[in-house]
C-alpha cells in the first residue's frame, strides 16, 4: 500500500463498523443479562445472587451461622459442585454431628484468593452487619498470599469501590490491571468477555455432555488414570501454572520488609475484620495429592489475629487414588474427607456460640 | 507519545528514539542495560577503526576485538552454565567428581538478538559492504531500536540505518499499515498463541507425569501428536506475532522493518521453510556463516557438510539444550536430504496436486521438528514418538483439542493462504474492499475480547 491508494474516509469507516460492533456486543451482553442474569457461568452466577442470598439466610437463620470460603477445592473436597446439592452431603453430615440444623453460607468459586474473599465478606457480610459465628476459610498455601493475578474484572464488577474503596497497591497492583479494572467497571461485556467465550467454547463442542461419563468413571474408581487433565480445565491450566510461578517469583523476594504485611495483607484484613465482628475462624488447610508446605509466617498471622489453624493436609486414610487430579477429591476421596471435616471444625463450631 | 515524537525535528525524534528504546529495556533488565551500551560502545568504534585503516592485519584484528566482544558475552550468559555442567558431568564419568561454580543467573533479554545484529554491522563494515557511521547516536538507535529490540527482526545496517540517518516522512498509509501489523500481531499472539499455550503445556505436562509415574503406555498417540501440532501454531503465533507488532509499531514511528516470517506452514521444502520463517536469522547465517563457510562452492559433500554446521549452529543459537541442537541438526539432514533428492526453487505457480502434498510432507517434518525444540529431553522426544507410532486412539479429549485448534487456527490460516496464493502477498487485504477489511478488524477485536486468556504468556523468544 502506499499514500496513493490510502483513503482517510475508508480508514474512518472501518474504525466505525469496529466501533459499532464492539457497542453492538455491549448492548447484547447487558440486554442478556438483564433478561438471564449471569447464567452464562456457574462463578458469575453465583457472585450475583450472593447479595440476596447471603440476606436471605442471614433473616432466616438461626445461631451458629456458618460461612465456609473457599474456592473449586472446597467443593471437589466437600460435595459436586452441581447446582442444588452442592453442599448437601456436607450439611448431612454437619446435621448428623452437631445433633442439630447448623445454617451454612458458603462462598466457594473458581480460582479465587484471600484478597477476592476479603471483598466478598468485606462487602457482602461485614457492611451489612451479616457476619456469622464462625468462618471456616477453606485454602492451601498459595490461595492465602496476595501474588498472582487478582480476579480484576470481578471486582471491578461485584465489588465496586462505591462504600469502600480498593487499595489500588493490594488489589490492583499493575498499571495495566487498573486499566483492565475501569474498562470492566464501565463495560458489562468486558467484564464477562472470558466466561462468555469459555461458554461459547462449551457449547459449541458439548463437552459438558462428553465430559460425564469420564468424570463418573473417575468419581466411581474407574479405570480412567489418575491426574488427568479434565479437557475442560486445559485452557486455564497453563494460567494456573504461571500464577504458580510467579508466586514461586515472589516469594524469593519476599525477605524485604515484613514478609507477612508483604504476603498475607489481605489474609490479615480478613482475620481482622471477623475480629472487628467477633466471628471465630478458622483456616482449615486442605489436603492435595502432592505435599505442600505451610511457611511459618503464614501460621503467625493466623494465630496472631486469634485464628485457628487446622492442618487438614495429611488426612488418614486418603491416598493418591483419591483424587481426580492434584488437588480435587474424586467420590471417594470425598466420602472419606466430609465426616473427617466435621469431625475436625465441630468443636470450633462449639467454641464460636460461647460469648466473648 | 506518538504524538509528541511527530512534532519533534528529526534529532530530537532519535534522542526520544533512544531514550525510550533504553527505558524500555531497562524495565526489562535494568542491569543488563550496561551491557548493550558497552557493545554499543565497543562495535562504534572497532567499525571506526576498520574504516580508517587499510591494513589487512588491522583491520582482522578489529573485526576480531568485535566478534570476541559480542561472543563472549552471549557464550558467558547464554552458554555457561551449560558447558560448566556439561563438563562437570564428563568429568564424573572418569571418576573425577566436580561440582563447577553456575552464574544461575537470567539471560540478558535480546541479547541474542542485539548482539548479531551488531556482529552484521561491523562484518560488513569489515567487507566494505557498508561504511561505518560517525555518529554514535544514529549506531545507538540502531542496536537498541525498541520495536524489535527484544526478538528481532534482526536487521541490517544498510537497512535500517539510511531510515535513522534520514528524516522520516508521516503518512497515512503508514498509519494504515502499522494498525493492520499491530492487529494481526495481537490476533497471532494473544488468541492463538496464548490459547494455544494451555493446550500445549497441558499435553506435555501430561507425558512429564507419566514419565514420573511409569505409566507412559497409558499415553495417548493422538493427543500427543496434537499437543505438538498445538505447539507449531503455539510458536509461530507467538513469534511471527511478536515480530508484526514490532513491525507495525515501527511503522508508527517512521520505519519499515524486514518481514520475519511469511507463511512458513505453507513452505514445500526445507530451503523454502528457511526462506519463510525467523527470514532475518536465516539470511544471517547465510550471510555470515554459510557463506563464510563456502557456501554453494565446493563439491556435494562440503555443501552439505556447510549445511550441517550453519544449521547445527543455527540450532545451538536458541539455547543451550542439547534438544536444540538436535534439532538444528535435524533440520540440517533435511536440507541436505532435499537436496539430494534435486530439491529446485519453488513456484506458487505449479499445479496444486503437485504443490499440496510437498507442503503437506514439509508440514510433517517441521512438527517433528518442533517436538525436538519444545521436548525438555531427549528422552521425552522418545516418548513422544513411541505413543505417537503405537497408541493411537480416539477419545473425548483428541476431539476437543482437535476442535479448538482448529477453531483458533482455521480462520488465520484462511486469511495466510489467500494472502500466499496472491503470490505472498503480505498487505493482500489492504488492496481489498474496505468492508472487508471492516470484518476481519472486527472478527480480530471479538477474538480478542472474547478469548484473550486471563494470564497472558510472556513471548517465547525473549529467552533466546
Amino acid at each position: 500500500m502506499n499514500s496513493s491508494t490510502f483513503s482517510f474516509k475508508h480508514e474512518l469507516l472501518v474504525i466505525a463498523v469496529v466501533l459499532a460492533g464492539l457497542a453492538a456486543s455491549e448492548l447484547a451482553v447487558r440486554a442478556a443479562v438483564m433478561r438471564y442474569g449471569f447464567k452464562v457461568s456457574s462463578n458469575l452466577s453465583k457472585l450475583a445472587q450472593l447479595p440476596t442470598n447471603s440476606a436471605r439466610w442471614y433473616r432466616s437463620s438461626d445461631r451458629p451461622r456458618m460461612l465456609l470460603v473457599g474456592n473449586s477445592v472446597a467443593v471437589e473436597g466437600l460435595g459436586d459442585d452441581t447446582p442444588g446439592n452442592s453442599l448437601d452431603p456436607l450439611r448431612d453430615q454437619l446435621s448428623a454431628q452437631a445433633g442439630c440444623e447448623v445454617p451454612l453460607q458458603a462462598l466457594v468459586f473458581h480460582e479465587m484468593r484471600a484478597r477476592e474473599w476479603y471483598w466478598m465478606v468485606e462487602q457482602r457480610f461485614a457492611q451489612q452487619n451479616r457476619m456469622p459465628e464462625l468462618m471456616v476459610i477453606c485454602l492451601d498455601s498459595r490461595f492465602a498470599r496476595d501474588a498472582g493475578r487478582v480476579k480484576v474484572r470481578l471486582l471491578a464488577r461485584f465489588f465496586p469501590w462505591n462504600t469502600r474503596p480498593l487499595i489500588p497497591a493490594v488489589d490492583v497492583p499493575e498499571f495495566g490491571d487498573r486499566v483492565e479494572f475501569v474498562i470492566a467497571r464501565y463495560s458489562q461485556c468486558f467484564s464477562i468477555a472470558h466466561n462468555i467465550g469459555d461458554a461459547m467454547l462449551e457449547r459449541a463442542f458439548s463437552q459438558a455432555e462428553a465430559i460425564r461419563p469420564l468424570r463418573e468413571a473417575n468419581n466411581a474408581g474407574g479405570s480412567f488414570r489418575r491426574g488427568v487433565v479434565w479437557a475442560k480445565e486445559m485452557r486455564t491450566f497453563a494460567q494456573q501454572q504461571s500464577s504458580q510461578a510467579t508466586d514461586a517469583a515472589t516469594e524469593t523476594t519476599a525477605g524485604e520488609a515484613d514478609p507477612r504485611e508483604k504476603n498475607y495483607s489481605r489474609l490479615i484484613a480478613l482475620l481482622e475484620l471477623a475480629q472487628q465482628h467477633q466471628t471465630h475462624v478458622v483456616c482449615y488447610f486442605m489436603p492435595h495429592r502432592q505435599a505442600y508446605d505451610i511457611p511459618a509466617e503464614l501460621s503467625e498471622v493466623i494465630h496472631d489475629h486469634q485464628g485457628v489453624l487446622i492442618d487438614g493436609r495429611t488426612e488418614s486414610g486418603l491416598t493418591p487414588a483419591d483424587y481426580a487430579d492434584d488437588i480435587h477429591l474424586n467420590h471417594d476421596g470425598r466420602l472419606i474427607f466430609t465426616p473427617t471435616f466435621v469431625h475436625r471444625i465441630l468443636p470450633e463450631l462449639r467454641e464460636a456460640v460461647k460469648p466473648r | 507519545m506518538l504524538g509528541g515524537y511527530w512534532l519533534l525535528p528529526h534529532r530530537a525524534q532519535n534522542v526520544w528514539l533512544l531514550a525510550s528504546s533504553y527505558v524500555f529495556y531497562g524495565t526489562f533488565s535494568w542491569r543488563f542495560l550496561s551491557l548493550i551500551v558497552i557493545t554499543t560502545l565497543v562495535d562504534f568504534f572497532v567499525a571506526l577503526g576498520i574504516g580508517r585503516t587499510e591494513q589487512q592485519f588491522k583491520r582482522k584484528l578489529l573485526l576480531g576485538i568485535s566478534l570476541a566482544t559480542n561472543l563472549g558475552l552471549l557464550g558467558f550468559f547464554k552458554y555457561y552454565d551449560f558447558f560448566a555442567t556439561q563438563t562437570g558431568t564428563l568429568l564424573g564419568y572418569f571418576g573425577w567428581q566436580v561440582s563447577p561454580w553456575l552464574l544461575q543467573i537470567g539471560l540478558p533479554a535480546g541479547i541474542s538478538f542485539y548482539t548479531f545484529q551488531e556482529m552484521s554491522y561491523t562484518i560488513d563494515v569489515y567487507r566494505r559492504v557498508t561504511k561505518p557511521v560517525t555518529n554514535l547516536l544514529n549506531f545507538a538507535i540502531f542496536v537498541c531500536f525498541f520495536p524489535q529490540l527484544m526478538a528481532g527482526p534482526i536487521e541490517r545496517w544498510r537497512q535500517l540505518g539510511p531510515q535513522i540517518e534520514n528524516p522520516r516522512v508521516r503518512s497515512g498509509s503508514d498509519f494504515v499499515e502499522g494498525l493492520y501489523h499491530i492487529l494481526i500481531g495481537l490476533l497471532k499472539k494473544v488468541v492463538i498463541a496464548d490459547n494455544m499455550a494451555g493446550l500445549v503445556t497441558a499435553v506435555f505436562t501430561q507425558v512429564s507425569k507419566a514419565s514420573v509415574e511409569g505409566t507412559t503406555a497409558q499415553l495417548n498417540g493422538a493427543e500427543c501428536f496434537l499437543g505438538v501440532l498445538a505447539f507449531a501454531f503455539q510458536i509461530y503465533g507467538d513469534f511471527s506475532g511478536y515480530s508484526s507488532m514490532a513491525q507495525g509499531i515501527a511503522k508508527w514511528l517512521g520505519f519499515n522493518l524486514m518481514y520475519n516470517f511469511k507463511f512458513p506452514y505453507f513452505a514445500q521444502s526445507p530451503s523454502d521453510f528457511w526462506r519463510r520463517w525467523h527470514i532475518s536469522l536465516s539470511a544471517w547465517l547465510r550471510d555470515y556463516l554459510y557463506i563464510s563457510l563456502g557456501g554453494n562452492r565446493g563439491s556435494s559433500w562440503f555443501v552439505m557438510r556447510n549445511l550441517l554446521i550453519t544449521m547445527l549452529l543455527g540450532g545451538f543459537w536458541h539455547g543451550a539444550r542439547w534438544t536444540f541442537v538436535a534439532w538444528g541438526a535435524y533440520h540440517g539432514l533435511l536440507l541436505c536430504t532435499y537436496r539430494l533428492l534435486g530439491d529446485k526453487p519453488d513456484e506458487v505457480s505449479r499445479p496444486i496436486w503437485i504443490r499440496w502434498p510437498k507442503v503437506v510432507l514439509m508440514f510433517g517434518f517441521t512438527l517433528l521438528g518442533w517436538l525436538l525444540f519444545k521436548a525438555t529431553s531427549l528422552q521425552q522426544v522418545g516418548l513422544f514418538l513411541q505413543a505417537i507410532f503405537s497408541h493411537w486412539r480416539d477419545s473425548f479429549q483428541v476431539r476437543y483439542i482437535l476442535a479448538l485448534i482448529l477453531f483458533f487456527n482455521l480462520p488465520l490460516m484462511i486469511f495466510e493462504w489467500l494472502q500466499h496464493r496472491a503470490g505472498d502477498d503480505m498487505l493482500w487485504l489492504l488492496g481489498k474492499p474496505w468492508p472487508l477489511r471492516a470484518l476481519v478488524y472486527l472478527y480480530i477485536a471479538l477474538m480478542l475480547l472474547l478469548f484473550a486468556p486471563d494470564v497472558a504468556n510472556e513471548f517465547i523468544y525473549f529467552q533466546f
